[in-house]
Formats: C-alpha cells, sequence, structure tokens
C-alpha cells in the first residue's frame, strides 16, 4: 500500500510540472486554436534563463533562509519575464501574419518555430545535457510509510498556485474578461471594442511566463536540462491538455496531473511498464476522448480561454 | 616508409605525439587513404560521441606524425549522424560511394546496425565503438567485416557482477537500464552473467532514453529489497538517475556500465555521483606507457582529460591505419577484415586486442577495469 501512495506522490510531482506547461498549450489553443508546438521549447529555454540567471549570480551548491527565498524569486521573474517575452516574440514574427490563414499554415509555422528554439539553445549550451545548480536544499519528510521531499512539494505547490493565480487573473481583470471574450468569438469581440491582438498577444505572455516558470522548476527538480527537453514534456503537456479539455484551464491542470499518475502507476503496476507508460497513457486518452470527445472537463466549463 | 605501421605493431607506439620520438614524413603528394567515420556528435548521445571525435581527430595526427599509411597521408572524414540511424545508413552509403578505405563508426548500437548493414552489402570494413557484440556476432553468424574496438557486453556484465560481490558482498541486484537496443541488451546479458554467477537479479527496469524522472522505477527497486543496482545505459540519464538514487535515500550501491563513463555524467551528477562504480577501459589513474600517452596528448590537445569513448576512436582509427598498411591501401573488405584477424595483439590505449575469425572484439574481462567517482574525476582501481 505505501508503494502506491508513494508512487502518488511522485506521479504527482511529475504531473505538476505537465499541468504548468500544458496551461500554456490550452491558452493559446482556446483562444486561436493553435497548437503552438513551439511551447515546449520555450519551457526548456525557461530553465536555460534561471540557469542563465543562477550562474550570474554565481549560485552553485545549497543556500538557505532568506536568500534562498530572494534567488528564487529572481530566478522565477527572470524566467517568466524573459519566456514571456519570448513567447509575444513568436506570435508577433511567427504567427499574427498567419492569422487567417489556413490551419495547417500556423500549424507547420509552429513546428518550424520549435526547431528553431532548439537549435538556437543547441548553440548556446551546446548539444549535451547540462548541469542545473542544486541550490534548493531537499530534505525529506516521513509521513507514515510515505516519503516526500521538499523539491516535490515544491513543484506541487508552484503548480497548483499559478493555476489558482491564472484563474484569478482571468476571471478577475479586464484583460481576463477581454481573454475570455475574444476566446468564444474573436469578432464579436472586435466589434465590442475589445483589442483583440493586444488581448492574444497578453494570452501568448502569461501562457510563456507560465512555461518559464515549470522551465525552473524543471532545472531544480531534475537538475539537468539539455536543449531538446521540452519535445517530449510538451507532448506529454499537450495531451494533458486535451485530456482535460483543451482550452480549459482547471482541465489542463488535471490533465497533467492525471499524466504524471498514469505515468507512475504504469511503471508500478505494468511489467516493464515504463517502457509502455506511453502506450498507457495515450491509451486513457483515446479512450477519454471516444467517450467524452471535448475532454475530461471541456463540457462542463464551456467558456474557454 | 610503407611498413612504418607493421613494425610498430608489437610494440605500438604513441609517442610521437608526445614528441619523444622523431616522426616519419608524410609524401604530402601522395593520394591520402579516405576513411570515413561515423558518429553521433550531436543530439541524445553527444556525450560519447564527442570525445570519439576527438580520439579520432587525435589518431589521424599521430598517424599523419608516424608517416601515415605506408608513406600515404591518412584523411579522416568525420560526419554527424546526429544519433540517427537512418541519418547513419545514408552517411555510410553516401561513403560507399566516394570509395572510402573503411568506415569507423558508429557510436550506438541502432547506428552501428545501420553502417553494418551497408558495409556487410559493400563489402567494406567497419570498426564500431559501441559497446556491444551483437552487431558483428548476429544470429546469423559472425559479420565478416565488423569490428569492435569496446569490451562486448558480456565480458563487462561478467566484470560487473563479479566486481559488485566482491567488493560489496552484493547478494540481490537490480537491473535498471534504457529501453534503446543497448541498454536492452545490457538486460538481457545481465540477466545471463547473473545466472551463471548464480545471484538473483529481483528487478529489472527499464526507461524511455530521454525520461527525466525515473522515480517510478527506483521506488519498485527499493520495495524489492535489492542491495545493488546495475545501471546499464549510454543516455544521459545515468546522471539523473543516480541523482534521484540519492534524492530517495535508497541504500543501495550503483554499479554501471562502461556507457556513463563521461565528463557528462560527472558533471550532472555532481556530488550524487560519488562513489559510482562503472567499468572503464582507459586505465586513468594507473595507466601504462600508451595510455600515458594518450592521457598527455589529449590534454594537451583539449586540456581535459579524454573520456573512454575518445580510447575507443583512438583504437579505432589505429587499428584501422594497421590493417590499411598491411592490405596496401588495398579497400577490398576480405583483404582488410584479414589484416584485422592476422594482425599481431595491437597494444592500444584499452588492451591488447587480438581479433580472430570468430572473435571481432579480442578483449577479455582482464582488459576491463573498475572505475568510481569521486569528487566528479573517474579514477580506476
Amino acid at each position: 500500500m505505501h508503494v502506491l501512495i508513494q508512487q502518488l506522490v511522485n506521479g504527482l510531482s511529475l504531473g505538476g510540472i505537465y499541468a504548468l506547461i500544458a496551461l500554456g498549450y490550452t491558452m493559446v489553443y482556446g483562444i486561436i486554436e493553435l497548437i503552438n508546438f513551439a511551447h515546449g521549447d520555450v519551457y526548456t529555454f525557461g530553465t536555460f534563463t534561471s540557469l542563465a540567471v543562477l550562474t550570474g549570480l554565481g549560485v552553485s551548491g545549497e543556500v538557505h533562509g532568506p536568500l534562498l527565498v530572494g534567488i528564487v524569486l529572481l530566478t522565477i521573474a527572470a524566467a517568466m519575464l524573459t519566456c514571456g517575452a519570448l513567447g509575444v516574440l513568436i506570435e508577433l514574427l511567427a504567427y499574427r501574419r498567419l492569422r487567417n490563414a489556413p490551419r495547417l499554415a500556423p500549424l507547420i509555422t509552429a513546428i518550424g518555430v520549435s526547431f528553431i528554439l532548439e537549435n538556437v539553445m543547441q548553440l548556446w549550451h551546446g548539444p549535451s545535457p547540462i548541469p542545473f545548480p542544486q541550490f534548493v536544499p531537499n530534505p525529506s519528510t516521513t509521513f507514515g510509510l510515505v516519503t516526500i521531499s521538499a523539491k516535490q512539494v515544491l513543484v506541487i505547490v508552484l503548480a497548483l498556485a499559478m493555476m489558482v493565480a491564472l484563474q484569478l487573473f482571468i476571471y478577475n481583470t479586464k484583460i481576463g474578461k477581454a481573454m475570455r471574450a475574444t476566446a468564444q468569438d474573436r469578432d464579436a469581440a472586435q466589434l465590442m471594442g475589445i483589442n483583440v491582438n493586444t488581448t492574444i498577444l497578453v494570452t501568448f505572455l502569461v501562457g510563456s511566463a507560465l512555461a518559464g516558470v515549470a522551465g525552473f522548476v524543471s532545472g531544480v527538480y531534475y537538475g539537468t536540462t539539455w536543449f531538446f527537453n521540452g519535445f517530449e514534456a510538451g507532448l506529454k503537456a499537450f495531451t494533458a491538455a486535451v485530456l482535460g479539455g483543451i482550452g480549459n484551464i482547471l482541465g489542463a491542470m488535471l490533465g497533467g496531473f492525471l499524466i504524471g499518475l498514469i505515468e507512475a502507476m504504469a511503471t508500478q503496476y505494468v511489467p516493464q511498464g515504463a517502457q509502455w507508460s506511453n502506450v498507457v497513457v495515450f491509451s486513457v486518452l483515446v479512450l477519454v476522448l471516444i467517450f467524452r470527445p471535448s475532454g475530461l472537463l471541456g463540457e462542463s466549463l464551456p467558456e474557454k480561454v | 616508409m610503407r611498413f612504418v605501421w607493421n613494425r610498430c605493431v608489437g610494440s605500438f607506439t604513441i609517442l610521437g605525439l608526445i614528441g619523444a620520438s622523431a616522426p616519419a614524413a608524410v609524401a604530402a603528394n601522395r593520394d591520402p587513404i579516405t576513411i570515413g567515420a561515423i558518429l553521433s556528435i550531436s543530439g541524445l548521445y553527444a556525450p560519447l560521441g564527442e570525445p570519439e571525435r576527438n580520439g579520432l581527430e587525435l589518431a589521424e595526427k599521430d598517424i599523419n606524425a608516424h608517416g601515415g599509411i605506408g608513406g600515404r597521408p591518412l584523411h579522416i572524414v568525420i560526419q554527424d549522424d546526429e544519433g540517427k540511424a537512418d541519418t547513419a545508413s545514408q552517411l555510410a552509403t553516401s561513403f560507399v560511394g566516394q570509395n572510402v578505405a573503411m568506415i569507423i563508426g558508429g557510436t550506438l548500437t541502432p547506428t552501428s546496425n545501420a553502417i553494418a548493414r551497408v558495409t556487410n552489402a559493400a563489402k567494406i570494413a567497419q570498426i564500431y565503438m559501441t559497446p556491444t557484440d551483437t552487431v558483428w556476432n548476429t544470429k546469423a553468424g559472425v559479420l565478416p567485416y565488423v569490428f569492435e574496438t569496446t569490451p562486448r557486453n558480456a565480458i563487462e556484465a561478467d566484470k560487473l557482477i563479479d566486481f559488485s560481490k566482491t567488493k560489496f558482498g552484493a547478494k540481490k541486484f537490480a537491473v535498471l537500464h534504457d529501453d534503446a537496443q543497448y541498454g536492452s541488451g545490457g538486460s538481457i546479458v545481465l540477466a545471463a552473467e547473473a545466472q551463471k554467477a548464480n545471484v538473483p537479479i529481483v528487478d529489472d527496469e527499464p526507461f524511455p532514453i530521454t525520461s527525466t524522472d525515473v522515480t517510478a522505477q527506483l521506488e519498485k527497486i527499493k520495495a524489492s529489497g535489492a542491495d545493488t543496482i546495475l545501471l546499464w545505459t549510454a543516455s544521459p540519464v545515468a546522471a539523473i538517475a543516480v541523482r534521484q538514487i540519492r534524492q530517495l535515500d535508497l541504500k543501495v550501491n550503483v554499479v554501471g556500465s562502461t556507457g556513463i563513463v563521461s565528463d557528462n555524467f560527472l558533471r550532472v551528477a555532481a556530488k550524487d555521483g560519488d562513489g559510482v562504480y562503472a567499468d572503464m577501459d582507459l586505465n586513468v589513474t594507473h595507466p601504462n606507457a600508451q595510455q600515458a600517452a594518450f592521457l598527455a596528448a589529449y590534454r594537451a590537445a583539449y586540456h581535459v582529460r579524454p573520456a573512454n569513448f575518445a580510447s575507443f576512436a583512438w583504437d579505432a582509427g589505429h587499428l584501422a591505419a594497421l590493417a590499411l598498411a598491411k592490405t596496401n591501401g588495398n579497400r577490398d573488405g576480405d583483404a582488410v577484415a584479414n589484416a584485422l584477424v592476422t594482425l599481431p595483439p595491437y597494444h592500444g590505449t584499452t588492451a591488447a586486442f587480438k581479433f580472430s575469425a570468430t572473435d571481432h572484439n579480442g578483449l577479455s574481462p582482464n582488459d576491463v577495469h573498475i572505475a568510481f567517482d569521486k569528487g566528479a574525476v573517474w579514477f580506476t582501481i
């Protein structure tokens, strides 16, 4: 039993990172119905930016107390700003002109942007995996037979905090209302005086900033990164967004955590399960889409962002 | 001049690299002998392919500094397959079209296999640096033109299990391996060697080669009661796995295959890598004359200690040169293969290679050393 609970904890922390990335996928899709394949690479860019900040600050070993909090906040802020700006840049340069083009055009462009980002990051740090400073202390706490580490708590708490912040942003701010309106009907929103271009830019800004947080968390949690890191994570996060109901924020979070849990459970209970985890994940996705084509929460919350 | 290399075979020297002997001249006006090399210099396995490229470039310089191949300069054209088998196959086909004398590579089992299919059909000799014998030692028999400079995996498995029993008194093993050909092959070989050694493997856990999280597998290993994890992979995930082993506070010994022995492992695993053992063929701590010269030359050229895979490539380059010197530059696969199997033992940086018609690896368990990570440096026992 304790192994099951331990695997649940492992799955949740893995899922927390997927969930943070999935938020960006779901926001962009919700508003312009584009699968932004470059989003996974923006996430990796977040890890690279965090690494650059930590290197610049001369952080290599563990730090404690207020200094630790300061470094974490500063690094997250830098990752969010940089990734947010990158997202805006991608929208302005690559997607805006294709707003009214056939849907295949922006899709292929997104793949192209993904390749460009991967190659830029390969030029930046080379083709090999690189270490990420292990500056966050990682004490473990045991509850009964289950052990949870500080980093696992950090992943889960940050993912939930970002989701709550995003919900508050979307439902309690003017620009959030504009995003919801644009997601529902872009033309009508424009007729009502909403600046659709600005709204879409903000969507990219916020979604990419969340990928920056995910990138930071990933570096802290795994202690390493490389230029290609975002490919698989992005794929899983996109699957999470679809599983939860693409365009739906709670759905993206739910999907992210579910995929993390499914992977952990497949490893535990399917013989040689890690080899089959992708098969299990996508089988679950297919089953869900057969019975609930709009995803788990896609129908219950039709208002998309 | 033609027999420069033949004369050197028995006590093969690389002293020219460090300026201890007067190098023989290469006749610049003579046509070079071109060897094609296909390595995984970028992509997931770049930590293996990059040192291989360095080792091969160094070998080329050394060979030319010693008179080339029978007075003809050696030209090694190195191409990057990015760790992709289809790219490796295309590059091999291209090299065949360019009439290269031999092909060196690949870095990985799938790329080496892809190249072997081309070299076998074209009857061109190939030397690869993947630590598995399955490329040349196929179910259909020994591929006549394909040779290997890394100890075959049965040798590694035998050494690692024997070491773990002796050093730690290991009684229960768990295998953690990648799900690609190298890792899966290692899992099979470890199971066979463990059975021979009469020790149980209580858990066998694969992980995807691009994985960043193996905590779920480690939880299973923890529950299995294993006291030693045999980590068989060439993927950078090895360092992540070690970090997560420490993070989960697993009280286990970690013993890895030669695929984990890279500088990248040291950098990424950092202090968590301390106390990790693995088999390494280049004796960095107690080097013999060849190894010491190679270590010095590599440091002088690249300002770092050479990774294990650099020495495999160095040996591959020199073996190729020796064989081609013996055939007088004839690139016919049968002639080169025959030259390789009839060479006197070549004392390389790994060990003394002695190929035969049935053994295209030419190494024994005694040629494998155990290394350990201490303070982010590999030391050999």
